[in-house]
């Protein structure tokens, strides 16, 4: 969990350019210049550190080599796109729901 | 919304824990008790009661079951009055759910032989299993028990007291399903993920009929699992503007997954730290 380091305050905190962020998505040499995470290209224009910060301040990216491994993180259930009962044995649930009968 | 916020620990707790698993709707739905009487006859009744409320609700909406209220009113052999009393209820809340995504979430999808139908199950099963619940939240008082509730990743919970420890939810990495994302504390209230993880594109943007695709996948966490599964549906439709359109909303923060699997989220998303 990180916040922008030394983001400067915007006048308005308009969210506006996350949605110009993803959309840029699109173009993948944009968004791999974008991969820096913190210093995603802004379009061309004026207002162009304004809106680093915004996106910045405003989206707390929660980086993906922050990702857990599950087994080490303690969880209690995992939260994921809807599961299936044909999906269920593949994900990390069946051995969180078999932990606390062990232990009780 | 939950009760730790980022970089606090919840306290270990060593009480006595017991899961119960069932597969209903055609997902399975876990219940997790913690506390002194999970082994006693109130728990076991609320749990089986749990159970009871979803199979009640799937044999009403399933549209997998020709015979279910739902599938009757799409042939036409059946109208609402004739229907199971909480058919009306959904579709009132599924009016409710159009109006507050400003029209992203919608019943009346793609049919699987052309045309369309009433298919209400992204607000159903949320709706349900938060009513569900609570046969848990009455343990809660009484038996000073804490449960954690997840039906096919979509996660509600409840603690006795506020110096519970917080049950802590894995956001599942849609890139790599062996992995979670971050860690959600959640002591009272709901956590939902929509996606395409582990059903392909199943999510269809209701303006357009295509499968949504923008992103692979969309947290939300708030006081109603109901809400929050509506919410992260939408999210996941609106693409672009998800995460401006999630701050939006009062009591509910999100996080979404972009297509090459980085993760943002909303600024008081609750995580810790691992």
């Amino acid at each position: 969990l990180s916040k922008a380091p030394g983001a400067r305050k915007c006048p308005t905190p308009t969210v506006r350019y996350i949605g110009t962020f993803f959309e840029r998505l699109g173009d993948s040499s944009q968004f791999e210049a974008a991969e820096g995470r913190r210093a995603v290209a802004a379009p061309s224009g004026a207002d162009t550190n304004c809106r680093d910060d915004r996106i910045n301040s405003y989206a707390v990216a929660v980086l993906h080599d922050e990702a857990l491994a599950a087994r080490s993180a303690n969880i209690d259930t995992v939260s994921g796109a809807t599961v299936t009962s044909n999906g269920y044995i593949r994900s990390l649930q069946p051995a969180i729901d078999a932990a606390p009968v062990a232990r009780s | 919304v939950t009760g730790s916020g980022p970089g606090r620990e919840p306290p270990a707790t060593n009480a006595p824990r017991r899961a119960w698993v069932e597969q209903i709707m055609g997902m399975p739905i876990s219940v997790h008790l913690r506390g002194s009487s999970v082994g006693g006859a109130a728990a076991a009744a609320a749990v089986a009661a749990v159970f009871a409320d979803l199979r009640v609700v799937d044999a009403v909406f399933s549209t997998y079951r020709a015979d279910s209220d739902v599938m009757r009113l799409n042939r036409g052999e059946v109208d609402l009055a004739g229907c199971h009393i909480d058919v009306g209820e959904v579709v009132e809340l599924c009016d409710l759910a159009r109006l507050r995504t400003g029209g992203v979430f919608d019943p009346e999808l793609p049919a699987p032989d052309g045309g369309t139908w009433f298919d209400p199950s992204g607000l159903v099963k949320g709706w349900a299993v938060e009513r569900a619940a609570a046969h848990l939240t009455a343990l809660t008082g009484p038996e000073g028990l804490d449960f954690c509730l997840n039906a096919g990743g979509d996660v509600i919970a409840g603690t006795a007291t506020d110096d519970s420890p917080a049950w802590r939810v894995g956001i599942e990495d849609p890139a790599d399903l062996s992995r979670i994302l971050c860690v959600l504390p959640l002591r009272t209230g709901g956590v939902a993920t929509s996606g395409s993880a582990h059903r392909g594109a199943h999510i269809v943007d209701p303006r357009t009929g295509a499968p949504a695709s923008a992103l692979m996948a969309a947290t939300v966490t708030g006081p109603s699992l109901m809400w929050a599964d509506v919410y992260a549906t939408a999210a996941v439709v609106r693409g672009a503007d998800a995460l401006e359109w999630l701050d939006s909303l009062a009591g509910y923060e999100g996080l979404v997954v972009s297509p090459d699997g980085q993760a943002f989220a909303t600024p008081g998303f609750p995580v810790t730290a691992s």
